[in-house]
């Protein structure tokens, strides 16, 4: 029996020291643990939640944008779901919702919350791993008649694979249509135009779909079978 | 015995039907901008409504089907007799998203889900469906309809990957900066908006060359994109004023409405 209860007593120490690490990208990869983030400065957003009765949810954690610079911030959870924001939109890295941890089916133990100001609550990713600080003329971004605006730095060509795969930034290529996927275009969308540094090239989108041509970093986003280099922006229309 | 069961049945029925019609007459949506009033539940069920199926499309890319009831958007409109060219839905939730008018066509306020009453769990009582839009743009918990033009609203548009429309009170939710100048020969200090911030909310697009202001008399003035965009001390007050410090007076343009990225 005293065998039992110290295996279960084990168990319950082993689950309540379970460390969530996460990644911080800039020019450099930095990994942290929940623990080291709670030393940073806190800072607080609250959310209004209409339920029985409207109230104001207090989320605590780390401004992003006092851990790196850049003009963009990407997000990216455990799942390799992908939000690019602005960096100068108030977005904390919460670890803390009502004074409490985040709980596992709230996306925790860590989470971005979004000032409600800015966009949808499907910004407020979960399961955070990577926060990574982009500069966007370095960048491949995707606009226009898409769900999701989205940077892709060179490494982020991997969120298509695993976590793994973006910290080592194990791959340079990916095909265009998981870019496009990834972005979610409009049902009503017919063309792509691929804009590079001093020129714009339109397609319909239909028959670019199709081909689905590979998108390679190599000093610069090129798509290489439709003679596309230095690739810096994708408009969908 | 009987009558006395019946007797209360019936008044419990009867004092139910009131305290749902008090429920919709409370829930109201203001109506502000270009016109002014405000839309109850009631109100919007009395207006021709249509039902149909839409697919809800997330933003992970899971789709959801439902049927919905609503009215749609333009008659609303029509009832205020206004046509803007932009149009915000504001949550109670504090979340908001600004269209413009044309991407509104298949836009409908609507208050039946799956054959009943939208559930607060759902964004009812009355939701903002888009048939032909993303759903995180289908707003739950609708509580105003900002209507917007260059009456009343600074447009920021052309190479930006977002198209930002901003009313005075809009411009209090981004940063305040302070700058003391030189205006016409004395010092005076100003507060508003950095055209930098805005510009960089709005996305600019990579291939920006140049910016132009126009006024609401269509007076215009053009520089070069990042001669503006690498100034943060450039400002836009809240009555739409551009504080262009170093430069001649005829570049700070008043009234301003538009600001096309090119």
């Amino acid at each position: 029996m005293k065998k039992f209860l110290s295996i279960f007593l084990l168990f319950i120490i082993l689950g309540c020291t379970e460390e969530w690490n996460f990644y911080i990208i800039d020019d450099n990869v930095k990994e942290y643990s929940l623990s080291e983030l709670k030393n940073f400065e806190t800072d607080v957003i609250y959310e209004t939640v209409v339920g029985k009765e409207i109230r104001k949810v207090k989320w605590e954690g780390v401004a992003s944008n006092t851990l790196g610079e850049g003009d963009i911030i990407n997000y990216i959870s455990e799942d390799l779901y992908l939000v690019s924001a602005p960096y100068n939109v108030d977005v904390i890295l919460a670890y803390k919702k009502e004074g409490e941890n985040i709980l596992k089916e709230e996306g925790g133990p860590l989470k971005i919350a979004v000032d409600p100001n800015y966009g949808c609550k499907c910004n407020w990713l979960k399961y955070l791993k990577i926060v990574e600080f982009i500069n966007s003329k370095n960048s491949l971004s995707i606009y226009g008649e898409v769900t999701n605006i989205l940077y892709f730095s060179p490494r982020d060509l991997n969120v298509f694979y695993s976590i793994e795969d973006i910290i080592e930034n194990r791959y340079n290529r990916v095909s265009l249509n998981k870019i496009l996927d990834k972005a979610i275009y409009k049902d009503k969308a017919e063309k792509i135009t691929f804009v590079t540094e001093n020129d714009r090239k339109t397609f319909d989108l239909h028959e670019i779909k199709n081909i689905d041509p590979e998108v390679i970093y190599e000093e610069g986003f090129n798509i290489p079978s439709l003679n596309l280099e230095n690739i810096i922006a994708i408009k969908i229309e | 015995m009987k009558r006395i069961i019946v007797g209360i049945l019936a008044l419990s029925l009867l004092l139910g039907c009131i305290s749902e019609q008090k429920e919709e007459v409370k829930y109201t949506i203001n109506i502000t901008g270009l016109a002014e009033g405000k839309l109850t539940l009631t109100d919007l069920k009395a207006m021709p409504s249509e039902e149909f199926n839409a697919i809800l499309v997330k933003s992970t890319g899971t789709e959801i089907e439902n049927s919905w009831k609503g009215v749609l958007l333009s008659n609303v409109l029509q009832k205020y007799n206004v046509t803007p060219d932009y149009v915000t839905f504001v949550a109670i939730d504090g979340y908001m998203s600004t269209m413009e008018l044309s991407d509104l066509g298949n836009a409908y306020l609507c208050y039946e889900m799956d054959g009943k009453d939208i559930s607060q769990e759902d964004g009812g009582p009355i939701r903002l469906v888009i048939t032909d839009q993303p759903g995180k743009l289908w707003l739950k918990f609708l509580k105003e309809i900002k209507l917007l033009g260059k009456e009343n609203s600074i447009i920021i548009k052309g190479k930006t990957k977002v198209t930002l429309v901003l009313t005075e009170e809009d411009l209090d939710l981004f940063d305040q900066k302070s700058i003391t100048t030189e205006y016409k020969g004395e010092t005076k200090s100003f507060e508003g908006v950095s055209v930098t911030a805005l510009l960089n909310r709005a996305r600019y697009e990579e291939d920006a060359e140049k910016i132009k202001f126009t006024t609401a008399d269509e007076y215009t003035i053009e520089f070069d994109f990042d001669e503006i965009f690498s100034n943060e001390d450039i400002l836009i007050t809240k009555e739409f004023r551009l504080i262009m410090p170093g430069y001649e007076s005829k570049y700070w343009a008043k009234d301003l409405r538009e600001i096309e990225v090119l």
